[in-house]
């Protein structure tokens, strides 16, 4: 691209709801445009409007079914939906294989939607950050509400977590050890607990199970309900939309939202120092280039370590 | 100016295979001897049924000449048939298209690229009375490719046929495939979910067993299609496994539906794929018949010996045939056809040597059809049961197969069952790391495909004759499909169509294939059953 | 990457698109029974830059010149039309006569394909690892 976009045009296109420009947009803050601040910069002019839902989870407990029972809940209500299905990016070769729009399947085509598949990597800034752009611009085109699919509880999901509404992780019966290990994650950030495919066993002592970690643990003023979904057969997704619906009036009335959206603004401005820093210094280049094997290869045989062999290259580029 | 000849293997350095495993993965030793076999084998026709599950085998009676055959308008395909039976053919299959298989008409939006074009458009009685027309049901044997609900409108409107030809039910030779996971090649996830729900086409699958089994005691009510699963890259152990897990799935819902094994287990058969590993392949086969046998017996206590034969039919692979250099298919047909008579089976298709680009024309039929008459008449291959039994290396790769067979068989136990593993998505996940392993097999030729990644000739386009369709019938068969639907007097199937629709809604758990075959006799079509089904349930279609 | 129409035929989607995430492409799944217009609707919302389609049982020549006229006439003339599957050394010159980008037959070395679609992409190809 090189002319520049005339972005009144633009962003006039974006509020009538124009699929093709709202495509074309968020590729445009995905990948990095010459004109992305200015954009960027008028996104964020408008006060968040749209309802943000995350769902996160590991592969394979049925969150695309959830989430296409949610969004069809949604649209039944007269909503304008959006979902972004973020999937992981190959960290070796930094290509992604985006297959979320295939379980959505059942909802596609409908009208008031739009489907968006992300990478979980290759955003500068930070996956969080190109997510809540993507958010802005489907809230700017006029959706009500948007949906995220996250997958695994990591960091990238902390982050996430930050930016939305309200964060529902999902696990599913069977996860056994697993469930012990990423207790901690789930209770860090979910709002509400689900566990889905409800019917099968071992449902009930998962449920049990998480419900106990609740109440050990300390959550000021939110405790984040339990609840049993069959998403293949749509039970219990009345209960999970009440469950959103009490968290955002809660949030709302109680201003946690508010110190959320507070946190992740910080979140944001390191995280944007960082890219800043990291340009500045690189003028965009690799900054190791050949001398990456080398220094990895020291590092393997661990005769050197992280910290010193970075000293080493800043060095070289004469920063100190 | 002459060109400098070209010496791939220095006389010096001689010419080696790349390596001696199997495609399973098992290692081929320099020899084998006593020390790694040295056991007894039952007879002929003998439990555990190693050797074969009759006591003659071909030589009381040859296995059956069974191309799958079908495309365009059901009267193309009848005349194929007859042509088929004129060069030696000895049983008929029946490929539908997509659409049939999956219970849609031909003028279903999503369907009309595709009728008529990877088998027969059928969707109406008139359709099966036409694809059958002139050929004896009582004389030879059918094999119809289709799973449920599809089964029970195909086994409606066949009755039907047999019926108006005065041919009673008790004397119909044949085969409903019905299985609702395996027919729709993957199986991925997608495939078999996605035109109706697949527990009811389970449970409408084995209503259709139960109907068929006290009224048709000649008719096989399932064949389990493990050939399907192994050309999407498994190996022979997942094949074997898979298949003889979801058997073992469909005997125990019918065993708890209160019927008895002995009447019912000698109806189920299995569809395999014959690959090129020669010895691995016959191990395979006579391994399966082994566990299939303990099965039965051990498992759900047959007492009949017939209840615990292990009945095959194969399709030799498609997978490893090449579209460079097509010719070279008929030889790897030709050995996979041969190892298929060594290991026993039933009947046999030959895979046609433009596998790679277009359904078979009469001329390749033709040539699938005598290769198995070479092989039958010409070679010494039937002349004996079992001819490789007792070979070391046979022997003891068939225990080495079991062996790994049975624990896979445990691990899928394990998780409920070959249906729960499906439905979780496991058995997905399995063939997914499979085809992505053999797809980079094949790119580095360890698995060594001559033509394509190993002696390889940049030569022109291959000299082929594309099997072409007549142009205007897919518009034909629309046009037919909705004429049909739109004709006068459909009071009689309107009614039964609401009939049917009343008992899904309120009498899902009970019988359905009575109303769906009333439905049929009031010339409802294929889809309109389908689809009474469908609203019924709420299950909507992809548009 | 899709299938369109009825076929399930999948492997080969699959392996391409693995082939494709593999060499660093930003790969859109989208399975099988997709019709022109679903795809449309794909191409338009993610803003893919290009469309992999695959066919098994003769229907790549009704389904590539609806797509490509889909294209047409939503202004969407840049976004590029790779075809693969089974498909008859003449259809193949028929695709590409009416603005299929790419044609790949069976038994296609992954090397050449990348290699193909990163000039019909025009980015410079990535090693694969």
């Amino acid at each position: 691209m090189t002319a520049d976009l005339d972005l009144d045009t633009l962003f006039e296109s974006l509020r009538s709801g124009n699929r093709r420009t709202g495509g074309l947009v968020m590729s445009l803050v995905e990948d990095c445009h010459p004109q992305k601040e200015d954009i960027l910069k008028r996104l964020y002019e408008c006060m968040d409007r749209a309802f943000a839902v995350g769902v996160t989870g590991w592969p394979g407990v049925g969150k695309s079914t959830l989430i296409k029972c949610l969004a069809q809940a949604f649209l039944d209500k007269g909503k304008k939906v959006g979902i972004i299905a973020v999937d992981p990016t190959s960290p070796f070769s930094g290509g992604s294989l985006l297959g979320d729009r295939v379980r959505l399947r059942e909802i596609e085509g409908r009208e008031n939607l739009y489907i968006r598949s992300m990478a979980s990597r290759g955003h500068p800034g930070g996956l969080a950050n190109s997510a809540r752009a993507l958010v802005k611009i489907m809230e700017t085109m006029g959706y009500d509400v948007v949906l995220m699919e996250t997958v695994g509880a990591g960091q990238d999901q902390t982050n996430v977590a930050l930016i939305v509404d309200t964060t529902i992780v999902v696990v599913a019966p069977g996860l056994g050890d697993r469930l012990q290990a990423i207790k901690s994650g789930i209770l860090e950030v979910g709002d509400i607990l689900v566990v889905n495919k409800g019917d099968r066993l071992g449902a009930d002592g998962t449920a049990a199970d998480l419900l106990n970690a609740v109440m050990m643990g300390e959550r000021k003023g939110w405790h984040p309900p339990v609840i049993k979904t069959v998403a293949l057969e749509s039970k219990g997704i009345e209960e999970l939309m009440a469950e959103i619906a009490r968290h955002a009036a809660h949030s709302a009335a109680e201003g946690s939202a508010k110190a959320r959206k507070h946190r992740a603004a910080e979140n944001e401005i390191v995280e944007a120092i960082k890219t800043r820093l990291f340009e500045r210094f690189f003028n965009g280049e690799d900054p190791i280039g050949k001398s990456m094997s080398e220094y990895a290869a020291r590092l393997c045989e661990r005769k050197s370590d992280p910290l010193i062999l970075a000293d080493a290259i800043l060095r070289e580029k004469d920063i100190s | 100016m002459a060109e400098d000849p070209k010496i791939e293997f220095d006389h010096a350095k001689g010419e080696k295979i790349p390596h001696f495993r199997s495609l399973s993965g098992i290692e081929y030793k320099r020899i084998y001897d006593r020390e790694d076999w040295d056991g007894e084998l039952p007879d002929g026709g003998e439990y555990p049924f190693t050797r074969g599950i009759h006591e003659d085998m071909y030589r009381g009676r040859l296995w059956t000449r069974r191309q799958q055959s079908g495309f365009g308008s059901p009267e193309e395909s009848n005349d194929l048939l007859k042509y088929l039976l004129r060069v030696g053919q000895t049983g008929i299959n029946i490929d539908s298209d997509i659409a049939g298989k999956i219970g849609v008409d031909p003028d279903y939006p999503l369907a009309q690229a595709d009728v008529g074009l990877q088998g027969t458009s059928m969707c109406t009685y008139e359709d099966m009375a036409a694809l059958f027309k002139d050929i004896p049901l009582d004389r030879i044997s059918s094999t119809l490719i289709f799973p449920p609900p599809a089964s029970v409108v195909m086994m409606g409107q066949y009755m039907m046929m047999a019926k108006a030809e005065g041919i009673p039910r008790e004397s119909l030779i044949g085969t409903m495939m019905n299985c609702p996971f395996t027919q729709l090649v993957g199986p991925t996830f997608q495939a078999n979910t996605h035109f109706f729900p697949i527990d009811l086409a389970l449970k409408i699958g084995l209503d259709l067993m139960e109907y068929l089994i006290p009224r048709c005691p000649k008719w096989n009510i399932l064949n389990v299609n493990s050939r399907n699963i192994r050309e999407s890259g498994v190996d022979a152990v997942q094949e074997a496994a898979f298949s003889l897990a979801l058997g073992s799935d469909f005997v125990d819902r019918l065993c708890k539906r209160g019927l008895d094994i002995d009447r019912f287990a000698r109806r189920i058969g299995f569809f395999s794929a014959v690959h090129l590993d020669i010895f691995e392949e016959v191990a395979k086969f006579r391994a399966m018949r082994r566990i299939w046998a303990r099965q039965m017996k051990e498992r759900f206590g047959a007492r009949d010996p017939k209840s615990m034969w292990f009945r095959c039919a194969v399709q030799t692979s498609s997978l490893t045939l090449t579209a460079q250099e097509p010719m070279n298919n008929i030889v790897r047909a030709a050995v996979q056809t041969l190892t298929a008579i060594l290991s026993g089976v039933q009947s046999v298709h030959t895979t046609s040597y433009d596998e790679a680009y277009c359904l078979p024309s009469e001329k390749t039929h033709k040539l699938a059809i005598r290769t198995q008459q070479i092989i039958a008449y010409e070679t010494g291959a039937t002349k004996s049961v079992d001819p490789l039994g007792g070979s070391y290396l046979v022997e003891k790769m068939t225990d080495e197969l079991e062996e790994r067979i049975w624990e896979l068989m445990k691990v899928i136990d394990g998780r409920g069952g070959f249906v729960e593993c499906f439905k979780e998505g496991w058995v997905e996940g399995e063939l997914n790391s499979a085809r992505y392993k053999l797809a980079d097999q094949m790119e580095s030729a360890e698995l060594p495909i001559i033509g394509m990644n190993l002696f390889r000739d940049e030569e022109t386009a291959p000299d082929i004759e594309i099997f072409r369709q007549a142009p205007d019938m897919q518009a034909k068969r629309i046009q037919y499909a909705r004429d049909y639907k739109k004709g006068g007097n459909r009071e009689s199937a309107r009614i039964a169509l609401k009939n049917l629709y009343e008992r899904t809604r309120s009498h899902a758990d009970e019988d359905l294939v009575v109303p769906m075959l009333e439905a049929v006799e009031a010339r409802a079509t294929l889809q309109e059953v389908c689809d009474a089904m469908r609203e019924a349930t709420g299950f909507s279609i992809p548009g | 990457m899709a299938k369109m129409g009825l076929d399930a035929h999948d492997n080969g989607l699959r392996i391409v698109s693995k082939w494709l995430a593999d060499a660093g492409y930003e790969v859109i799944y989208a399975g099988v029974y997709n019709s022109a217009e679903r795809i449309l609707r794909m191409v338009i919302e993610e803003n893919a830059d290009a469309v992999g389609i695959s066919f098994l049982g003769g229907e790549h020549l009704h389904y590539s010149r609806k797509l490509l006229d889909l294209f047409r006439e939503n202004d969407l003339k840049d976004v590029k039309l790779i075809a693969g599957g089974i498909i008859p050394p003449a259809d193949v010159i028929t695709m590409k006569d009416f603005g299929v980008n790419a044609v790949f037959t069976p038994g296609t070395p992954r090397g050449e394909i990348l290699k193909h679609v990163a000039a019909c992409l025009s980015v410079s190809e990535r090693v694969p690892s």
